[in-house]
């Protein structure tokens, strides 16, 4: 599997539909495919919530992990990849 | 296509629609079953088949007690979410076809309101949409720890690709609320009737996930309806008989995963209305009206193409030339459906489709009602869809 993806999607999280993420809003979540139909979504980071619009739609983007925040598990986040 | 005797929808129901209601969802559903046999002229006991829609607060006992039916010779739930209701309709049919059952009854209702306020958040929240939808593993492993958790969310996914990839300005769904909350002020079961919206109402009312806003969604309603079918003319008064001329429904090619399928945008909507077209012999130009499931503005847009009521790419053009207000030449959701009528699993638009093709819709019948189609939507993109109406065959 490659490192780095496309963002097909996206949703722009401006009220926390759980407790959990009351602190967190807003923020963007991504759909990004890595390889022909593997797909993950994550959080995006890197890109302020107010400048995100459909243009987003095909960035390249690598992972960046965040672990602590949901008991053991790692979840996986995206950010703009500056080689794409 | 389909053989044996027409099958016809003789009597509708409906209990009261509100926002808050002491009636469990078992008491509203037998209400709305009770009414729509009194409406049909028939005794409830001679109900020998039954349909619900989704896993309900209610089982098929509940129903069988309620109305004390005798002899229940079929029975069933269906699960596709909001296209469940019309999907009903379809197994109905053939329970009726096949010899099964003489007098079947499709019951679907929920307290929307008092029981699931999808914007409340919560673990009680979460716990009941894994329940809802499709695969739990995915909702709760996948997807819940990022924060994507609602309904809307899931359009907002698809809806933000659709617009990008058709280069339609999202301000398009506007037309679908205001035509639909138009439409609510010529009935009286409405919840928003005697609520009318201006453009200005729709452009200042708050985004919630964007693009959709708060009038982009549907109410959040306790409520139930119910609809009676019998083969070969039954009913007290044969004249009120609305033939079901077809009902067909149909998933998408990855059914409990958005993410996983090749286009995120796909549905089942297009390939449930070409089966229950080519089983009625009829296309889109045929319909009088349409009750298209619109549990957010956005889905009612894609139908409305993959209906083929307009060509593809040409729904913002259609909106606003052609229009689906009272008056226009295909009227949509006459009732004012789940966006400003009530929000009782799709089983509303087919009472309205029923009371349209009777003539016996009041201020807001259609003229020359003749045929229509209902649409059903839920759980990602499955999809389904009856035509109802025409003369019956034979």
């Amino acid at each position: 599997m490659q490192h780095r993806g496309r963002v097909r999607t996206y949703v722009c999280v401006d009220r926390a539909f759980h407790p959990a993420f009351a602190d967190d809003v807003p923020f963007v979540l991504v759909l990004v495919e890595v390889a022909p139909g593997v797909r993950f979504l994550g959080r995006l980071h890197g890109i302020a919530r107010e400048q995100v619009g459909v243009e987003v739609i095909g960035l390249g983007v690598r992972p960046r992990f965040r672990s602590g925040e949901c008991g053991d598990a790692v979840l996986v986040d995206w950010e703009q990849d500056p080689l794409c | 296509v389909s053989a044996g005797p027409d099958v016809a929808v003789v009597g509708v129901g409906q209990s009261q629609y509100s926002r808050g209601t002491e009636l469990t969802e078992r008491q509203l559903a037998v209400q709305a079953a009770l009414n729509a046999c009194a409406d049909a002229g028939v005794s409830p006991t001679d109900v020998d088949g039954l349909f619900i829609p989704g896993r309900r607060k209610f089982r098929a006992e509940d129903v069988v007690v309620g109305l004390r039916i005798e002899d229940l010779a079929v029975s069933g739930t269906v699960e596709l979410g909001g296209a469940s209701s019309v999907a009903c309709l379809g197994h109905a049919a053939d329970a009726l076809r096949s010899g099964r059952a003489r007098t079947v009854l499709v019951v679907g209702g929920w307290r929307g309101y008092t029981d699931r306020r999808l914007g409340g958040g919560g673990d009680q929240l979460l716990d009941d949409l894994a329940s809802v939808f499709p695969n739990p593993g995915i909702r709760r492993n996948l997807e819940h720890p990022y924060g994507l958790v609602t309904p809307m969310q899931y359009y907002a996914l698809q809806a933000n690709r659709w617009f990008h990839d058709r280069d339609v300005d999202p301000a398009i769904m506007a037309q679908v609320a205001l035509a639909a909350r138009s439409h609510a002020q010529h009935n009286d079961a409405a919840l928003m009737r005697a609520r009318p919206m201006t453009s200005e109402d729709y452009a200042d009312s708050k985004v919630i996930c964007d693009p959709l806003r708060i009038l982009d969604c549907c109410l959040e309603t306790d409520g139930a309806a119910a609809v009676l079918l019998r083969a070969g003319g039954g009913g007290k008064e044969p004249s009120r008989a609305v033939p079901v001329l077809s009902a067909a429904e149909a998933r998408p090619s990855v059914p409990d995963d958005i993410a996983s399928r090749r286009d995120i945008t796909e549905t089942g909507t297009s390939r449930a209305a070409r089966r229950a077209f080519e089983a009625a012999g009829l296309g889109p130009t045929d319909l009088d009206f349409c009750e298209i499931y619109d549990c957010f503005t956005f889905v009612v847009l894609r139908q409305i193409e993959d209906l083929g009521l307009c060509g593809p790419g040409e729904v913002a053009k259609y909106l606003t030339e052609t229009g689906i207000g009272p008056g226009s030449p295909t009227p949509v959701n006459t009732h004012g459906g789940l966006l400003s009528e009530a929000h009782v699993l799709g089983l509303n638009h087919v009472v309205e489709a029923v009371r349209q093709l009777r003539g016996e819709a009041g201020a807001r019948q259609v003229a020359r009602a003749r045929v229509g189609a209902v649409t059903g939507y839920g759980d990602f993109g499955d999809a389904a869809m009856a035509v109802l109406g025409g003369s019956s065959r034979g």
